[in-house]
């Protein structure tokens, strides 16, 4: 149970943080950060592949659920999930043994262009299904390259955030 | 069969992949603009609780303008209160009280959940049908028009935004009553855009835009905004008006769904002189 504490507890922050707070923020007429993805970048590395589709289904349709946007979101992080493993295959080395896909395991490099590339491929299928149409093409492209970097930065914020506290506490 | 299950299992990762976005995209087909599924939105008891929630403390922070805009329209109506004009004869007139009813009625509303960052802007409000809300009602706040609402639960109603880029709304310029649609075309909060009026039509920056009460949504002479700016796309014969919202979206707090009760009436008849003409 232990084991499983962490992820529940970032669960329930994030998309709390996101909904209450991020989905209200719209800097610059075009960004828009999703922080919640964060959760799903940061499940551990042995997850089933099929446990991670699921888990990234219901993330998504609980964004949606207090958004009302019913199956965006949803149908954003299924993507994300399914494209993570082949991001993981490509952006990190197979010999190295990772623990978890986080900022101290992965160091700074590796970590932003793994959860980079993800969150890329989150906003901007999330933003083309929002706007469902090619008019607006590239203002939709501005709006998802800011916001997606917008989001990384959070992350990382969020991230040595975390990590100063814990630095402080021993 | 058996070799097909072997197949669907040894690649049971990309099948749950398309299973699973098959569903969001039924989701998102049978959610959209006009038929949305009330029961998993931000109406229902359970989102619409925790939103609220959550907007009573939010609410603190914009305390003091809110209040203030309240006083502001306070004093307007109470200089439409009757004991404010000089009444020089007893004759009482009332535009829409030939049958002795109310046209319009006004219900007061707190905004629980709001958008602007989407292209596709809704917005909760906290009172639903226990009130008489229904869809298609129009929803302002004291600044102007602010959205129609769509969808209804008990103690809930969500609206669609100007904000929305599927919205079309008809307008006028008050100064000379020429009638155009607004839509809004998801580049800016503040911005919308009137189409349709003609070119020897004389406009001027600053002009006012109000609601011209053609639709039986909003009733005529709603405040929508001024204009900012305006052009003349090349080998067209109307205006690209661009329009400042006089709601500020991301600061709406408070906000009013008026019923029109001849609303079915009108409907009614219209529809029925379409049909009869065809």
């Amino acid at each position: 149970m232990n084991k499983y504490f962490p992820h529940i507890g970032r669960f329930v922050l994030l998309i709390l943080f996101q909904v209450l707070i991020l989905n209200k923020i719209y800097l610059f007429n075009m960004i828009n950060p999703f922080v919640y993805v964060m959760f799903l970048i940061m499940l551990p590395f042995e997850t089933p592949g099929w446990i991670l589709l699921i888990i990234g289904f219901f993330t998504g349709l609980t964004i949606d659920i207090f958004s009302d946007t019913l199956g965006m979101h949803a149908a954003a992080s299924v993507l994300m999930c399914f494209s993570r493993p082949i991001v993981q295959r490509y952006v990190l080395p197979r010999e190295q043994d990772y623990v978890q896909p986080s900022l101290n395991d992965l160091g700074l490099y590796r970590f932003v262009s793994f959860a980079g590339i993800l969150v890329l491929i989150h906003h901007f299928s999330l933003f083309y299904i929002e706007i469902f149409r090619f008019q607006g093409f590239f203002y939709t492209m501005v709006r998802v390259l800011a916001s997606s970097v917008f989001s990384i930065g959070l992350i990382l914020l969020i991230l040595t955030l975390i990590n100063i506290s814990k630095d402080r506490k021993r | 069969m058996r070799s097909l299950l072997r197949f669907i299992f040894r690649y049971h990762f990309f099948f749950l992949f398309l299973l699973l976005e098959s569903v969001c995209f039924m989701l998102i087909a049978g959610n959209n603009f006009f038929q949305r599924a009330s029961i998993v939105n931000t109406s229902s008891a359970f989102t619409g609780t925790v939103l609220t929630a959550f907007n009573n403390v939010e609410e603190y922070f914009s305390l003091r303008r809110t209040n203030r805009l309240l006083a502001e329209e306070n004093a307007l109506l109470r200089n439409h209160q009757i004991e404010s004009y000089l009444l020089s004869d007893t004759m009482k007139y009332l535009k829409y009280d030939e049958l002795h009813m109310v046209r319009y009625e006004y219900v007061p509303a707190k905004v629980v959940n709001n958008t602007v960052n989407r292209q596709k802007n809704y917005i909760t409000i906290n009172r639903g049908s226990k009130y008489g809300i229904a869809p298609d009602m129009a929803v302002i706040s004291s600044n102007g028009i602010v959205g129609i609402v769509i969808d209804v639960t008990e103690n809930f109603s969500t609206a669609i935004s100007i904000l929305h880029i599927d919205t079309k709304i008809s307008a006028k310029i008050r100064k000379n009553g020429y009638i155009g649609s607004l839509t809004w075309d998801g580049t800016s909060k503040n911005m919308g855009l009137l189409s349709d009026i003609s070119t020897y039509v004389t406009i001027s920056k600053g002009d006012t835009v109000v609601t011209s009460g053609f639709s039986t949504v909003f009733p005529e002479n709603i405040m929508v905004g001024q204009i900012e700016d305006f052009y003349i796309p090349e080998g067209e014969n109307f205006f690209k008006i661009k329009v400042r919202f006089s709601t500020d979206f991301s600061n709406l707090s408070f906000a009013y769904v008026i019923k029109n009760h001849l609303q079915k009436e009108q409907k009614e008849l219209e529809e029925r002189s379409v049909a009869k003409n065809e």
